[in-house]
């Protein structure tokens, strides 16, 4: 049954690529083509597939390209298939031979003629009759296999939800808005309202100090630090602050990323009097030294700070297995913090922590 | 039913590009809404008008978001405060109930009422983060409950408004939705899986523009001369060219618009176009902001090194 159901390949091929697609927007495009959009010829079919399935340029560009090895359905086919579909008003889910329906590597370097149906076209099994490929199209662009995927740790929506986990809130400024249950019972008690009572509004109070170092190894991450800095202002915080570090934090810090405007550490816990705190750090693991020096002057900062700045957490962007063996492994020891690896559920754990709850 | 597809070509007041035509036919047929993304002052709102215009749809539900926005006050309203009020008074009966304090938002009227209509959520990316994500049920088949209404007041409720505890439309009615963004904030991936996504580019074409001009401003050749209207489409585009990528606002259609009137208003004459077509006469109001007009200033004259002022 597989051949009765065009771009199946394609969807396939998509979803394990890592578009988020569900079988709602493969039916979707089915439907469709059925109404005659994306038909006759390949331009307009990738406009179907570009508007129903492509969300980002990225993904803009993944189709434009997968376009030129992809065979596509002729209108026959589509006829039929779709009286075909008609019948089966929904379509099962059909399990067979998908490698098929893969866009053939060989065919994207070698323009495909007209005359050659020997070359992979069918949307089916091989023993289906295929249409070819214009050739004017199939040529590949020198630069378009250049594409380099990229994509956060954590996409910065994720993570402005995930700051906005971190809630603390307190009634705080003007009484502004109605407290509804003292409203009801001073009706009740008096029998009239002279006026409704107001209470000030909840505001969060949460408060977190973020040290960030940019030592070189921290380099490969350089775009998710900026990502990090810049969704914190729309994290709802009480208070966010941002310093720098090199290595590891010590006397002094720093406004910029660029280790400059240097603060003395007194003065940063002195601004930052009972905030929470999180260290934004490979902690050696990307080399993979293990330098006690480094685990020493750690320990002697945490406890440091921790006086004026608790529960604290030690964000590590690199995977725990290769903390192993490096000053890493030794800093994730240390009392009185936590050390995670940086991944989302890494961050949400990181919020509990801060928020107090321990699970850890 | 047959219906007729929309072209983008039908009103006089606003032409669609045929891809973005055909991305709006495309999502009327599978039920999704619009998308509409592009430069500011393109055009996106009016892509909206221009839909109801040409099919026929009345009125444009239009529903302005602001950050303060939620997604459900777009479906429904339940005025406590004025329940409080009424409950005050001893002889109101009403305030005993929830259903008389009920009331439809502009969706959820536009879904209840058995005509269909567009829906135009204006700029959604000034919404909070969330409020996407709220609408996404709603807008998937579009249908939603009135969780407020309890069970035993339904048929009331039916009676005074009109409504019942579901709220939902028929293929036949079922509003069109546009959406605009600005793009402010990134949207919520499966929000914008379920959407068609239309991009509005700038039309290049002076001939588009042309139209665009005609069209909007209503001034026939009479009044102005398409000499006079070619040039300064010419020289718009050289000065779009020379602030698209560095300016922060690059001058769009709706600028041109302006623009133009304000020509035809001063009575310029195709002599003084000529003069400069980097720094046309007027050429200011172009512009949104100082930043942009200095720097445009000091591009066009380093390109233009002998200005005729």
């Amino acid at each position: 049954m597989s051949q009765d159901f065009p771009l199946e390949g394609l969807f396939r091929y998509l979803v394990r690529a890592g578009f988020k697609l569900s079988i709602r927007d493969y039916q979707d495009a089915l439907k469709a083509l059925r109404a005659g959009y994306g038909i006759g010829t390949r331009d307009k079919l990738k406009w179907l597939c570009q508007t129903l399935w492509a969300r980002s340029n990225e993904e803009l560009r993944q189709l434009d390209q997968l376009f030129l090895s992809f065979p596509f359905p002729s209108a026959e086919q589509v006829e039929k298939l779709a009286a075909e579909n008609d019948k089966t008003s929904e379509p099962e889910r059909p399990g067979s031979s998908p490698a098929s329906m893969l866009p053939r590597k060989k065919d994207r370097t070698e323009p495909v003629a007209d005359d050659k149906p020997a070359i992979a076209l069918e949307f089916g099994p091989p023993s289906q009759q295929g249409i070819a490929l214009t050739s004017a199209n199939a040529k590949p662009q020198p630069d378009e296999l250049f594409i380099l995927n990229e994509r956060p740790m954590v996409s910065l929506r994720t993570l402005i939800i995930i700051w906005r986990r971190f809630r603390t809130a307190k009634r705080e400024g003007p009484a502004v808005e109605l407290d509804l249950e003292a409203t009801i019972q001073e009706q009740s008690r008096h029998g009239r309202l002279p006026q409704p009572i107001l209470v000030p509004a909840r505001r969060n109070q949460a408060r977190l100090v973020i040290l960030i170092d940019v030592s070189n190894s921290m380099l490969p991450w350089a775009g998710f630090q900026k990502l990090m800095v810049q969704s914190l202002r729309k994290g709802h915080f009480g208070r966010a602050a941002v310093y720098y570090f090199h290595n590891t934090p010590l006397e002094v810090l720093y406004k910029k990323e660029t280790l400059t405007k240097p603060v003395p550490i007194e003065r940063v816990l002195q601004e930052n009097q009972g905030s929470t705190l999180m260290i934004y750090s490979d902690a050696g693991a990307a080399r993979g030294f293990m330098r006690r020096d480094r685990i020493e002057e750690s320990r002697e900062f945490l406890g440091r700070v921790r006086r004026e700045w608790q529960p604290i957490v030690w964000m590590n962007p690199m995977p725990r297995l290769r903390w192993r063996h490096s000053s890493a492994d030794g800093i994730s020891r240390l009392s009185h913090h936590t050390m995670l690896q940086l991944t989302e559920e890494g961050l949400i754990r990181a919020i509990d922590v801060l928020r107090g709850k321990q699970g850890y | 039913m047959e219906e007729t597809l929309y072209t983008g070509r039908g009103t006089d007041f606003y032409r669609a590009p045929v891809n973005v035509a055909e991305g709006v036919n495309l999502a009327i047929e599978l039920n999704r809404p619009i998308l509409v993304e592009g430069e500011a002052g393109c055009g996106k709102t009016m892509l909206a008008y221009s839909i109801a215009a040409e099919k026929r749809l009345g009125k444009v539900v239009k529903i302005s978001i602001r950050s303060t926005s939620r997604a459900q006050d777009m479906l429904y309203r339940l005025n406590s405060l004025r329940r409080l009020q009424d409950a005050q008074s001893t002889e109101n009966t009403d305030a005993r109930f929830t259903f008389p304090y009920l009331s439809l938002g502009p969706l959820g009227k536009a879904l209840h009422e058995p005509v269909r209509s567009v829906v135009l959520i204006d700029e959604i990316d000034k919404a909070d983060i969330d409020f996407p994500n709220d609408l996404l049920d709603v807008l998937d088949d579009f249908s939603f409950d009135i969780y407020d209404l309890p069970d035993n007041e339904e048929q009331d409720c039916i009676a005074r408004h009109g409504f019942g505890k579901r709220i939902e439309s028929t293929k036949e009615t079922q509003p069109i939705v546009v959406i605009t963004s600005n793009r402010e904030k990134r949207l919520p991936e499966p929000f914008l899986r379920r959407c068609i996504y239309v991009r509005l580019r700038f039309p290049e074409e002076v001939e588009d523009l042309r139209d665009i001009v005609r069209k909007n401003t209503k001034l026939t050749s009479e009044k102005l001369n398409d000499e006079i209207l070619t040039k300064a489409i010419e020289a718009f585009s050289r000065v779009r060219k020379l602030a698209v990528g560095s300016a922060q606002k690059p001058p769009s259609t709706g600028e041109l618009i302006d623009w133009i009137k304000i020509l035809h208003w001063k009575g310029q004459t195709v002599e003084e176009l000529k003069e400069n077509l980097e720094l046309p006469p007027y050429w200011e109001f172009l512009f949104k902001n100082m930043n942009d007009i200095d720097a445009h200033e000091a591009v066009a004259t380093k390109s233009n090194p002998t200005p005729s002022k």
